[in-house]
C-alpha cells in the first residue's frame, strides 16, 4: 500500500515547516508501520508532499484515526501558530501605520467619529484576516491511500463538504501523478468562495466612490486643511496603485487549475468520485465569475484612481472653494466615509494577493516528483548528447523565492547549435549552469551522452567540464596575469596534454578567430571585443564537444558583438560542435540553427 | 486648453503645439569615437532635433545607427564632437564639468535596461540617494522617497533589498528614483529590455502616465515597435541620421 499528503504551508516559516514535515512523516510512519526509509518528502512551490509505501495489509481503522485524528491536529496546530504570527506581523505593519495615520489625519478633521470608524475596520481586518487564512489553509491537505492489495483507492479531501472518497483500481491509473492535482482542486474548493467575496466587496466600494466623486469638488480655503486633504487623496490613489499587479497574480493563479481539471475530467471518475466531477464543474463556473469580477475590478480601480488625480483640476466637474470650514466638512463628508472603507478594502484585497499571490501562481504540475515508483528507465534518442529532465531549482531570495526552474525538459543534438532566448528573470542561466553540472537542480536530472551528470562524483564532473565542455561568459573571466596566448593554453595545461601538437593548435586558434596579433598582450591591454575572442578560442582548446555561452555579447557593441557571432558560427559550420548560448535578444539568437524560448522558469516555445 | 494635451475631434487625435516650449534642441551633432584612429567610427553624423516639453518620443533603428549614442549625448554623458544641444535655452557646450554634473543632475533622469540599483540600499534609500546627493535633509529626503514610491504602488515594498523584488518592482524603484528630483527630461535606454511582455505594458502605462500628470518629457529607446507605438511619435534613424519621424497616434493593438 501507499499513501501520499499534501498541504500547503507557510514557506517564510522554514524552521516550523521542518518541523512538520517531521510530524507528518513520523505520523505516517506510524500509520503503516514503515521504516524510515519507506518515506520521503518534500516541497514543491508553497506546498509540502509526503509520501510512504509498504508491503502488507491494509487497516481501515488506521487510516480513519488518521486523517480524523492525529493528521488533523498537527495542521490544526500549525496554522494556528502561523495565524498568530502572522497578527504580530500587521500589527507592526509600519507602512500601514503611517499610511492610514495620513487618512486619520483627515477625516477627524471632518468628522471625529470618522477617525474611530478607520481605526475600528483596520482592527476588525487585522483580527478577521489572520483568522480566514487560518481557515482555508486548514483545509488544505489531502490525503490518498493506494490499497493495492485490495485494489482500491481512498481519498479524503479536507476542503470538501463530505471529504471521504473511496473507489476500485481503473486500468492505467497512476495515482499517485494525480496528487498535485487533487491538492488544487482541494484548494480551489476553500480559495474561491471568499476571493470571490473579496472582489466583490472591493467592487461596491469603489462603485460607491465612483458615484460620489462625480459631484462637484470641493477645496478648503484653510491652506493646512487642504494641504491634509490633498496629502489623503495622494495616499488614496497609492493605495489604489498598490493594486494593479493583484489582477495579474490571481489570473496566474486561476490558470492553474486547467491541468487538474483536463485530467481529472479524461481519467472519467466514476461512482463515489463523482462528486469530484461535480465540483470541477463548479470550480470552472466560478472561476469565470472570478475572472470578469476581476476585469471589472481592475478597470473601476483605474477609473477611480483618475478620479482622486483629477479631484483637483477645475475642469473635472469644477472645483468649488467651500465659503466656511463648516460648508466643507458637510460636504466631504460623505466622500470621507467610503473613502474610509476603500482604504480597508483596498488593504485587505492586498494582503490576500500577498498571501496567496507570492507562490502559488509559480506552482507547477509534477506528478513524477511523488511518484516513488518512478524507477522507469529514461528513454533519450541516440543522437542526444544533453537532456534535460523535469529540471526544478528555486533560489531563496530575503523574503522572496525566485521559482528559477520550474520544470524543464529539453533535448540537445550532436552537433547542434542552439540558442536560448528569453528574458532577464526567466531561467536562462540557471538552466545553463545546470547543465553544465556548475550547480545543481534541486529536482530532475541532466544527462550528459546518457549519463546522470549529478549523479557523478565531483572529479568526475571536473574532467567531463574541462574535456568535454568550453565556456564563455558575457564578463569573458580571463586570467588578468597571463597574456592572451597563456590563457588559451590554459584549459591544455590543466589536463596535462601540452604537446608540441596542442602549441600548433593554439596557434591555429589565435590565427582561426584573429587574435594572433595580440598574442602576448595581457587581457588588460585588449578591447572587449579582443577578450571575447580570447575567450572563444579559449573555450575550444580541448575540443570540446559542446561549448556553453552565456550571453556571450553582453558586453559588446552591436557591431563587436556580430563579429563575435559570425565566428561562432564559422566555427559551428566547420566542425559541427555542438553550441548552446543564452542571450535576451533576438538578433543574437538568430544566428543559432534553433532558437528556444524560456519565459517563467519554462520553456514556453522550442 | 493647454499645450500637450490631446483633442479628439470626430475620432481623429490631434496634439496642440506650441513653438515657445521646445524643451530641447539639436543641431547639427556630431559624434565621433577614436577620433583620427584606424578604427574611427562616426557614430553620429549630423542630427537635427527638436522636442517640445511634454513630448514622449521614442528613437528606433539598427543596432549600431547611433541610438543609443544620441541618447548619451542628450543625457550628457559624453561630450559631442560638434554640433548643440540647447536645452531650455541653455546651450550645454558652454558650460564646465562641475556645472555640467549639477545640470544632469537636476534636470535629467536616467533609466537604463538593467535598472542599476545599489543591491546593498533598500528600495527607499535607493530613491532618496539623489535627494541627499543636493543635501536636502534626510528627513525631508526620506519622506519624499516614500511619497513617491507609494505613487508607484510600492508602499508596501519601501525597505525590501533590490533582490527581493520582481522585475517590475525593480523597475519602479529605478523609476522612482529617476523621477525623485523632478527632472524635466526622463530618458530611457531599453527601459523595458529585460522585463516579460506583461510587466512591459505596465512600465509603458506607468510612464504615460507619469506623462500625463507632470507633463515630463520621455525619451525613450528601443528596439521594440510595440513599445515605441505607447509614444506621441518615433524618430526612425539609420547610420548616424534621423531618416524619418513617423507621427502617432499610433493604433492601439
Amino acid at each position: 500500500m501507499k499513501v501520499y499528503t499534501a498541504a500547503l504551508i507557510n514557506k517564510p516559516s522554514r524552521q516550523r515547516n521542518r518541523e512538520l514535515e517531521n510530524k507528518i512523516s513520523s505520523e505516517l510512519r506510524r500509520a503503516i508501520s514503515a521504516k524510515s526509509s519507506q518515506i520521503s518528502s518534500q516541497e514543491l512551490n508553497t506546498f509540502l508532499f509526503v509520501s510512504g509505501s509498504k508491503n502488507g495489509h491494509f487497516n481501515p481503522a488506521i487510516v480513519d484515526k488518521v486523517e480524523k485524528g492525529s493528521l488533523r491536529r498537527i495542521f490544526e496546530d500549525y496554522y494556528k501558530r502561523n495565524e498568530s504570527r502572522f497578527q504580530r506581523y500587521l500589527k507592526s505593519n509600519q507602512e500601514l501605520h503611517e499610511t492610514s495615520q495620513i487618512i486619520k489625519n483627515f477625516v477627524q478633521e471632518i468628522d471625529p467619529s470618522l477617525g474611530k470608524r478607520l481605526v475600528t475596520n483596520l482592527e476588525k481586518l487585522h483580527n478577521e484576516l489572520p483568522n480566514i487564512f487560518r481557515k482555508i489553509s486548514g483545509k488544505s491537505f489531502i490525503t490518498v491511500w493506494d490499497i493495492d492489495e485490495i485494489q482500491e483507492y481512498r481519498f479524503f479531501l479536507s476542503g470538501f463538504d463530505f471529504p471521504f472518497f473511496t473507489g476500485y483500481t481503473q486500468k492505467n491509473m497512476n495515482i499517485a501523478s494525480l496528487v498535485d492535482k487533487l491538492l488544487i482542486v482541494n484548494f480551489f474548493m476553500n480559495f474561491l468562495t471568499p476571493s470571490l467575496q473579496r472582489f466583490n466587496d472591493m467592487r461596491a466600494v469603489l462603485v460607491r466612490l465612483e458615484e460620489e466623486i462625480k459631484k462637484t469638488h470641493y477645496r478648503s480655503f484653510d491652506d493646512k486643511l487642504q494641504e491634509k486633504f490633498e496629502l489623503f487623496l495622494r495616499i488614496l490613489v497609492a493605495k489604489l496603485s498598490a493594486l494593479e499587479e493583484v489582477d495579474n497574480l490571481i489570473y496566474r493563479i486561476f490558470n492553474l487549475f486547467e491541468i487538474p481539471k483536463m485530467i481529472l475530467t479524461q481519467y472519467n471518475l466514476k461512482s463515489d468520485f463523482q462528486d469530484i466531477n461535480t465540483m470541477i464543474v463548479t470550480i470552472s463556473d466560478q472561476i469565470n465569475e472570478g475572472k470578469t469580477q476581476l476585469h471589472e475590478l481592475s478597470e473601476l480601480i483605474q477609473r477611480c484612481q483618475k478620479c482622486f488625480r483629477d479631484y483637483l483640476d477645475e475642469t473635472v466637474n469644477g472645483v468649488r472653494i467651500a465659503e466656511s470650514t463648516q460648508e466643507f466638512m458637510q460636504a466631504l463628508k460623505s466622500m470621507s466615509k467610503i473613502s474610509i472603507d476603500l482604504f480597508v478594502e483596498a488593504e485587505s484585497l492586498k494582503m490576500w494577493s500577498d498571501f496567496f499571490g507570492s507562490d502559488i501562481p509559480f506552482f507547477s504540475f509534477n506528478g513524477q516528483l511523488i511518484d516513488q515508483s518512478d524507477d522507469r528507465p529514461v528513454i533519450i534518442d541516440k543522437d542526444v548528447i544533453l537532456a534535460v529532465r523535469g529540471l526544478f531549482k528555486n533560489y531563496n531570495l530575503g523574503r522572496n523565492t525566485v521559482y528559477a526552474l520550474r520544470g524543464v525538459n529539453l533535448d540537445i543534438k550532436e552537433g547542434e547549435f542552439v540558442a536560448i532566448v528569453g528574458s532577464s528573470g526567466a531561467g536562462k542561466t540557471t538552466l545553463l549552469n545546470c547543465m553544465a553540472s556548475l550547480d545543481s537542480p534541486d529536482h530532475g536530472k541532466v544527462y550528459f551522452r546518457g549519463q546522470d551528470l549529478h549523479k557523478m562524483k565531483d572529479s568526475e564532473k571536473s574532467e567531463v567540464r574541462l574535456k568535454e565542455m568550453g565556456f564563455i561568459f558575457q564578463s569573458y573571466a580571463l586570467l588578468p596575469h597571463f597574456n592572451t596566448r597563456e590563457n588559451v593554453a590554459f584549459p591544455a595545461d590543466l589536463v596535462g596534454r601540452l604537446s608540441s601538437g596542442i602549441k600548433k593548435r593554439i596557434e591555429d586558434l589565435l590565427r582561426g578567430v584573429g587574435i594572433d596579433q595580440q598574442a602576448t598582450q595581457f587581457p588588460a591591454q585588449l578591447s572587449g571585443g579582443q577578450m571575447q575572442r580570447v575567450a572563444i578560442a579559449r573555450a575550444l582548446t580541448n575540443q570540446p564537444s559542446i561549448i556553453f555561452a552565456d550571453e556571450p555579447t553582453g558586453d559588446l557593441d552591436s557591431v563587436t558583438g556580430t563579429q563575435v557571432m559570425k565566428l561562432l558560427k564559422k566555427f559551428h559550420e566547420e566542425t559541427k560542435t555542438t553550441i548552446v548560448i543564452i542571450t535576451h535578444e533576438q538578433d543574437i539568437a538568430a544566428y543559432a540553427q534553433r532558437q528556444i524560448l524560456m519565459e517563467d522558469g519554462v520553456i514556453s516555445k522550442h | 486648453m493647454s499645450y500637450g494635451e490631446i483633442l479628439e475631434i470626430q475620432g481623429m487625435r490631434f496634439r496642440i503645439i506650441d513653438e515657445q516650449e521646445t524643451i530641447l534642441k539639436i543641431r547639427r551633432l556630431h559624434k565621433r569615437y577614436n577620433k583620427g584612429k584606424s578604427n574611427e567610427v562616426h557614430a553620429l553624423r549630423g542630427v537635427d532635433l527638436d522636442i517640445r516639453k511634454g513630448d514622449m518620443m521614442a528613437i528606433m533603428g539598427p543596432s549600431g545607427c547611433g541610438k543609443t549614442t544620441l541618447l548619451n549625448m542628450i543625457g550628457h554623458l559624453d561630450h559631442n564632437s560638434g554640433g548643440e544641444i540647447i536645452i531650455d535655452y541653455l546651450d550645454t557646450n558652454k558650460l564646465s564639468d562641475t556645472e555640467m554634473t549639477a545640470f544632469r543632475r537636476d534636470n535629467i533622469g536616467f533609466i537604463f535596461q538593467l535598472f542599476n540599483l545599489f543591491p546593498f540600499l533598500t528600495a527607499v534609500e535607493n530613491v532618496e540617494t539623489p535627494l541627499l546627493l543636493k543635501d536636502i535633509p534626510s528627513g525631508v529626503a526620506r519622506e519624499q522617497a516614500k511619497m513617491l514610491l507609494r505613487d508607484l504602488g510600492m508602499g508596501d515594498r519601501l525597505y525590501h533589498y533590490p533582490l527581493e523584488l520582481s522585475g517590475g518592482q525593480q523597475q519602479r524603484v529605478a523609476i522612482a528614483r529617476a523621477l525623485i528630483n523632478d527632472p524635466a527630461i526622463i530618458l530611457g535606454d531599453e527601459p523595458t529590455g529585460d522585463l516579460d511582455s506583461n510587466t512591459s505594458a505596465e512600465v509603458m502605462k506607468l510612464f504615460r502616465r507619469i506623462n500625463a500628470l507632470n507633463r515630463q518629457t520621455f525619451i525613450l529607446v528601443t528596439h521594440n515597435r510595440w513599445i515605441a507605438e505607447k509614444c506621441d511619435y518615433i524618430v526612425h534613424m539609420v547610420d548616424g541620421k534621423i531618416s524619418h519621424i513617423e507621427n502617432g497616434p499610433f493604433l492601439e493593438d
